[in-house]
């Protein structure tokens, strides 16, 4: 009881102490608000893309994908403005703008469900790993390596076309399947490093279960990181499944993306003479994935305080 | 170090076995066979049958497995029924296109990235070296293939710089005038490549720069009297440009898988545009192939990079 006291006592004393001295070791969100206070370049990227976000979810809860997708072939290639189109008609005479936030809005779910399977793939291997270390590592590692040999985009593309019953949900489990190597390798050699330190040898000596120890002490020391790279594979994420879509083998059809409607410029008709086709679509995917990695950077720098600004 | 490389060798092995059968069994899950592009309506079902049966198809897998690899072993690839000629002779005049637009945008790619990275390494958090950062973030985040297609309508349809599409133009006469064209039309693809693809050289080395620069060596050149340009050039820089010698290994691996979009937004008849071809006209035996010579590249490249990093980096060899 006394001792708690006095550690009570000790704390507060630290604190005037500390604020006196303004040098205190301060909490993640005051970190992370810091950070973006110290950049700002980084503030209007997350305002720019918190903005956008909410208008795409938003937006496409007033929209029916059937009634969007219904082709009207009278309305073939409007012009922006006609027809009320705000950005023109493609060659089915579906509106542009409504394609836009649908796909969007597609991209991102995909982008999300993708990188959060593949982070807990990688967690999961990358936290055994390392924390097992030696022969199990070893093992382990060689997969990996073998992981990183294959040529990922080709089989995914053979992968596609070959699956009967393709959708959306097969789409995300193939990506997620392939992408999960980099994260693995990550939370892997951090995993090493932190299972030497002595708070974990302390567990182990306590008879803490292994189980206990990855969940509850080594995974909430590697949170930084991870978020981090979730952030960060996320913008990679949906350039991914953007690029697939573009080339013909990323979501269904009747599904549309941002990569669909940017596969329009295949056509060089399309791409030099009707630009509102594909152009909306190429800079807002351009404006997500930069955001989106531009805010990754600054979350990188609050979790790493040799790189902070402030 | 022949050791260490001699290790890395053997381990190559059962990843190239694994690979191949990864990919035989790919290939036989894609629908159609051999005979697919050979058979007319004419011919009855006993007939493909026993074509079938004489190319051993309802042997067990394995065996075809085995038959497979000596078929590689022997050069014989099989026929594409697109262009109903030989797989090997398809690639083989395919593969050039691909191997000089890789090649000239790694030179592109390091000759941008040097720069850069010591300029931001060694002006660290000047305005110059913000600069870069920001670049590196955008080069990093932006999907290829929006970057190539804003480029090719900017510089090949709205300028008219460069030619949209193909590797040569048609009716060159003469070795210069068709090595110019081959330039001119690999001159944009390259750039756009290489452009994006000088992000880890750039960080590698900033940081290696500003690590070296409070090294214990650095700071008894420093002690001794070395002129600052000296430390630099001679300490900093020669110690921080080694690992990135070992990247260009990986970078092949990287603009091997990048070449797929690059060639189809170009339309450049590489080895790239020829897989996304045999795809959609589902000429399995092209692609089968394709994925085996890549996954081959990619191990050479990871390979080369390894020796490449047990030479300059003598701590990662076994002894």
């Amino acid at each position: 009881m006394g001792k708690k006291k006095q550690e009570k006592a000790y704390s507060g004393q630290e604190a005037v102490a500390n604020m006196q001295a303004k040098n205190e070791a301060p909490s993640g969100l005051r970190v992370l608000a810091r950070e973006f206070a110290m950049d700002k370049g980084a503030l209007g990227a997350l305002i720019i893309l918190v903005v956008l976000i909410l208008g795409i979810f938003i937006g496409s809860l007033f929209l029916n994908t059937d009634k969007v997708m219904t082709v009207d072939i009278f309305k073939q290639y409007n012009r922006p403005g006609v027809d009320g189109m705000w950005l023109g008609a493609d060659e089915g005479g579906r509106d542009v703008f409504q394609m836009l936030i649908l796909g969007a809005r597609n991209s991102l779910i995909i982008g999300i469900s993708v990188t959060i399977l593949m982070e807990v793939l990688g967690i999961v291997f990358g936290l055994v790993a390392g924390y097992y270390g030696g022969r199990v590592d070893n093992v382990m590692m060689r997969f990996l390596d073998f992981m990183l040999v294959i040529p990922t985009l080709m089989i995914i593309i053979v992968l596609v076309t070959v699956i009967p019953h393709y959708n959306m949900w097969t789409f995300i489990l193939i990506m997620a399947a392939f992408y999960w190597v980099g994260t693995a390798r990550l939370i892997r050699s951090k995993a090493l490093s932190e299972a030497k330190k002595d708070y974990i040898s302390a567990s182990k000596t306590s008879g803490t279960s292994d189980f206990m120890i990855m969940v509850r002490e080594l995974l909430p020391n590697l949170s930084s990181i991870i978020i981090v790279d979730a952030t960060l594979s996320l913008a990679s994420n949906i350039g991914i499944e953007v690029s697939l879509t573009f080339l013909g083998f990323g979501l269904p059809n009747d599904v549309p993306s941002l990569g669909t409607l940017v596969g329009y410029a295949n056509d060089p008709s399309v791409l030099t003479e009707k630009p509102w086709v594909w152009l909306p679509a190429a800079l807002l995917i351009l404006v997500i994935c930069v955001g989106i990695s531009y805010v990754g950077n600054v979350l990188r720098r609050a979790a790493d305080a040799r790189q902070r600004l402030g | 170090m022949w050791k260490t490389i001699l290790r890395r060798v053997l381990i190559m092995i059962p990843e190239i076995i694994i690979l191949s059968i990864l990919i035989f069994i790919m290939a036989k899950l894609m629908p159609g066979d051999p005979f697919t592009g050979s058979i007319t309506p004419q011919t009855s079902a006993s007939q493909i049958h026993q074509l079938k049966v004489e190319a051993g198809l309802y042997d067990p897998w394995p065996e075809q497995y085995v038959r497979w690899v000596k078929n590689i072993f022997h050069g014989d690839l099989g026929i594409s029924y697109q262009y109903k000629t030989s797989v090997a002779g398809l690639i083989a005049s395919r593969a050039a296109n691909t191997l000089w637009l890789s090649l000239i945008t790694v030179v592109l790619s390091y000759v941008i990235a040097i720069p850069l990275g010591i300029i931001a390494g060694r002006f660290e958090n000047s305005r110059a070296d913000r600069g870069i950062q920001l670049y590196n973030y955008i080069s990093y985040a932006i999907p290829p293939f929006v970057f190539y297609l804003l480029g090719v309508w900017l510089f090949g349809y709205t300028l008219g710089w460069v030619p949209t599409s193909g590797s040569v133009s048609v009716g060159v006469s003469g070795t210069g005038a068709f090595i110019l064209s081959r330039i001119h039309h690999m001159i944009l693809p390259a750039v756009l490549m290489a452009l994006l693809s000088t992000t880890s050289t750039v960080q590698y080395l900033r940081s290696e720069i500003i690590d070296s620069k409070t090294q214990d060596y650095v700071k008894t050149a420093r002690a001794k009297g070395v002129p600052e340009k000296t430390v630099f050039n001679r300490h900093i820089l020669r110690n921080s440009l080694l690992p990135i010698a070992a990247f260009a290994g990986y970078s092949i691996t990287g603009l091997l898988g990048g070449s797929v979009f690059v060639e189809t937004v170009f339309s450049y008849p590489g080895m790239g545009q020829l897989f996304i071809n045999s795809i959609t006209n589902r000429d399995y035996s092209v692609i089968t192939v394709l994925v085996l010579l890549f996954g081959l590249l990619n191990l050479i490249g990871t390979l080369l990079s390894d020796i490449i990093l047990s030479i300059v980096d003598p701590r990662v060899r076994i002894e």
